[in-house]
């Protein structure tokens, strides 16, 4: 089994690289790079002005991991680190352009020249491998005490150990490591918390502009609230920053206030959000849901598999058919109405935001009930087939009694493909509810990979393909494993007959 | 009121099928007497009624199955009067225990071998999970699991067919059933193995005192473990009687075409015997004897009216209209007329 796992595992991690390399090859050898600009307006409003126009376009470009770009004093800044003091931020003549074109030459750019001031500029194309290797090498970044180089600070003190931290109490504190804190502990799930790896998946562009993919997808949103810090002899402090998330921050850039607050180079943090995530929202949202939906079918197909035929069955029968008949938009709108007309729940989620219990009820109760249906039809179906199997029979020559046979025995075997399918239900749920999100206006996934194909936000959508992927493959094997769990037949091993 | 050698009495039991609208009779008018401690195999051909009869003693006729007319009584239970699951509940297993066919599909295939013997132990002897556990180890043992202990906790999956058809014994005696229904127990095991559980059975029925009732179409089989023996055709017994008498002095042609059709009696270099046609269909209404249109010794009288049970000795009965004092004697097949020799015979051949 552990052969197994090792080898599944493997494959597993082969095929997450195969389907995101083949997404980034297609997205960036077949849509065409200017589509990019299809829906700016800033396009129309630079026409006047073409170097401006060609900066702004080049600078996109090189964001997105098309090409590289130096504009004029970037420019003159690289090349006079080869040869100093070379002045070429004129559109000084040809003296200064065979210098550049022999710096260009060894270094594989191509030096032009804006249309209007014939400033020059440099641009190199990245052949697509180049490009992979540039995602796939950052993908993982590992935090040492090395981490940090900076010149401006030759004594910073490299090491790892492990304190009671007045910010953060017990935790793993690492100087010369980008973050502060690369173990720590608190509240919040799943209460031990970590640094030290970070996955990099791009940064995001054109929406969400600068953000980091990651961030984007399970990054805090909202407003920031502040949190009440204790920094003992009776000194307490109201802040909004993210104490956990403080990072290294060169002298040039770190503001004194900080510095004073928290008297070390680790002044860079993020702030606290008060709503969760996109991922988060429809995770929390997905979670509840699956729960509703569980707890409402489960027990539903068990008494209509125990009363086959029954009034019971054949009312729940009907219940069923009519929930797949009707639409789910028309299902949704329906029961947002009832719920607003009736209940006084909010329609929308902004109404009275994340923070609010009352925002859930809704859009949980509807994703929930949305796949009762389903389940219901196949879980009373699996009972059915098992009511039909000798063992059954052979329960009941021994003198089981209906409801032993069907807790003990029916329940479980008609369980295992259902077990089997939990952790592929709770995909569905990381990726979000489109139509449910939409209605309600909930910022969670739901929208996430449509915009970013329809904004040609090339970094998300490959860094949701790449997510999604890993989440697919990874709960198959969970689901897999679940059924090992549950069913002793099944055992998982290289060879069948092992 | 009943007999008191007897532990179950049948009288004039129909059991009918509602079938696509229409109803048709898969047991006619069966009276029967099961006597404590003896074993009563019931024999016939597949779709005769053997396992419909049965299954009507422990009420589990399929859905659409009902006792039409006549009685099963069980000491003091009618059972043929016991309509809901929950009466049933009191007779199946801790008074009447059934064991099936087929050994491979008889276990739950995620409980453990163990836990489906003591679940029953617990319910029917009331112990503890504990007491169970042992009484459950002892069982396995008694029906020659070895290393009963350590397989108490693996799946039936890694059994063998004959082992499972052991374990499948031992939670029959773990209910401690008066009765042990047997439907046949070793159609689907090897003949090897047959003879273990046949022997297996034989013995815990001499330890354990219960009464047997042998569900098969293989006479073989019947001979080394049935006291008496039902001829079952098209729903109705058509001959019964003593082991000896079944063999050796039957009545019945049909009961001589299956004789005749023993393997152990075919001679070298000839074919098999087999008994021409199929039974009839219960969708037509039978006139007369159900066997005639396949019977070489029919008379016109057998396509006309139903023979009634003519007495052969006071255990002996057997339906057929050759008992009639009008009809002609005929011998019986040659064949099977020194049926005891030719078992000696070939016994001393092997």
């Amino acid at each position: 089994m552990k052969k197994y796992l090792f080898f599944r595992i493997l494959r597993s991690f082969l095929s997450i690289f195969l389907v995101t390399t083949i997404t980034y090859i297609i997205i960036y050898s077949l849509i065409p790079k200017r589509d990019v600009f299809s829906q700016d307006p800033l396009i129309q409003k630079l026409a006047s002005r073409p170097d401006k126009l060609l900066d702004y376009k080049n600078t996109a470009y090189h964001k997105m991991n098309y090409l590289d770009y130096y504009d004029t004093q970037t420019l003159v800044k690289k090349v006079q680190k080869v040869v100093p003091n070379v002045d070429v931020s004129g559109s000084h003549g040809k003296k200064n352009l065979s210098i550049l074109s022999k710096w260009a030459k060894k270094t594989g750019f191509k030096i032009k020249s804006y249309p209007s001031s014939k400033r020059y500029y440099a641009i190199r194309n990245l052949p697509l491998w180049e490009r992979l290797g540039r995602f796939y090498g950052n993908l993982v970044k590992i935090d040492t005490p090395w981490s940090v180089k900076d010149k401006n600070n030759p004594n910073l003190k490299r090491y790892l150990k492990i304190e009671n931290d007045k910010w953060v109490g017990w935790a793993l504190v690492g100087s010369g490591t980008k973050y502060r804190y690369q173990i720590y502990f608190n509240n919040l799930f799943p209460f031990i918390h970590q640094n030290i790896i970070h996955f990099d998946l791009g940064t995001s562009y054109p929406t969400f502009s600068g953000t980091s993919v990651l961030d984007v997808i399970s990054g805090r949103q909202g407003a920031t609230v502040s949190e009440k810090y204790n920094l003992g002899n009776g000194v307490t402090i109201n802040s909004a920053d993210n104490v956990y998330t403080r990072q290294y921050q060169s002298k040039t850039h770190r503001n004194a206030f900080d510095y004073d607050r928290y008297k070390d180079s680790y002044t860079n943090l993020d702030q606290n959000y008060q709503d969760p995530s996109m991922i988060g929202t429809s995770f929390r949202a997905g979670i509840f849901a699956l729960i509703i939906s569980y707890a409402i079918s489960i027990p539903m197909a068990f008494f209509m598999a125990r009363f086959k035929g029954k009034l019971f069955d054949k009312v729940g029968t009907g219940i069923v058919t009519l929930l797949i008949a009707i639409p789910s938009l028309a299902f949704i709108y329906a029961f947002r109405y009832i719920g607003a007309q009736l209940f006084g729940l909010p329609d929308s989620f902004p109404t009275q935001g994340a923070g609010s219990f009352g925002s859930w009820v809704m859009p949980t109760v509807i994703l929930g009930l949305l796949s009762v249906s389903g389940l219901v039809i196949w879980f009373r179906r699996y009972m059915i087939d098992q009511q039909q199997s000798d063992y059954v029979k052979f329960a009941r020559s021994k003198g089981l009694t209906d409801n032993e046979i069907y807790r003990k025995h029916i329940f479980k075997n008609a369980s295992i493909p259902i077990v089997q399918n939990i952790p592929g239900m709770i995909i569905g749920l990381i990726e979000g509810a489109t139509i449910t999100e939409n209605i309600f206006a909930m910022p969670g996934m739901g929208r996430m990979l449509p915009d970013a194909i329809l904004a040609h936000n090339n970094s998300i959508v490959i860094g949701l393909v790449f997510i999604f992927t890993t989440i697919g493959v990874l709960s198959v094997l969970l689901g897999d494993i679940l059924m090992v769990i549950v069913d002793p037949r099944i055992k998982l091993s290289a060879k069948g007959d092992e | 009121m009943m007999n008191d050698e007897n532990i179950l009495e049948v009288r004039n039991l129909n059991v009918s099928f509602q079938v696509r609208g229409s109803e048709i009779e898969a047991i006619h008018d069966i009276s029967l007497n099961l006597k404590k401690h003896e074993t009563l195999a019931i024999v016939g051909e597949s779709g005769s009624g053997k396992s419909v009869l049965t299954k009507a003693f422990t009420g589990m006729l399929e859905q659409n199955g009902r006792i039409s007319q006549g009685t099963i009584d069980y000491k003091e239970t009618r059972l043929s009067d016991l309509k809901v699951n929950k009466q049933w509940d009191k007779i199946r297993g801790k008074e009447i225990a059934t064991i099936f066919q087929d050994p491979m599909t008889s276990l739950d295939p995620i409980h453990t071998i163990g836990s489906q013997i003591s679940e029953v132990v617990v319910k029917h002897q009331k112990k503890s999970k504990k007491e169970a556990k042992q009484i459950a180890i002892d069982l396995m043992e008694k029906t020659g699991i070895p290393n009963a202990e350590k397989r108490y906790n693996e799946y039936p999956f890694e059994y063998s067919g004959g082992m499972r058809q052991r374990i499948v014994i031992a939670i029959a005696l773990a209910c401690r059933p008066e009765v042990l229904i047997c439907d046949e127990p070793t159609t689907a095991l090897d003949v090897t193995i047959q003879a273990q559980i046949l022997d297996l059975i034989k013995e815990l029925q001499a330890e354990y005192k219960f009464t047997i009732i042998f569900i098969t179409h293989d006479l073989g089989v019947v001979a080394s473990i049935a006291d008496r023996i039902a001829v079952m055709y098209s729903g109705k017994i058509i001959e019964i009687g003593t082991c000896e008498e079944i063999f050796y002095d039957s009545r019945h042609p049909y009961t001589w075409s299956l004789l005749s059709s023993l393997p152990q009696l075919a001679r070298k270099g000839e074919e098999l015997k087999s008994i021409p046609g199929t039974p009839p269909s219960l969708y037509k209404k039978i006139i007369g004897d159900a066997f005639a249109p396949r019977n070489q010794f029919a008379m016109s009288v057998d396509f006309k009216a139903e023979p009634p049970m003519f007495k052969v000795t006071e255990t002996h009965y057997a339906k057929t209209w050759l008992l009639d004092k009008r009809a002609p004697k005929i011998e019986r097949p040659e064949l099977i007329q020194n049926l005891h020799q030719h078992m000696l015979e070939m016994t001393a051949e092997d």
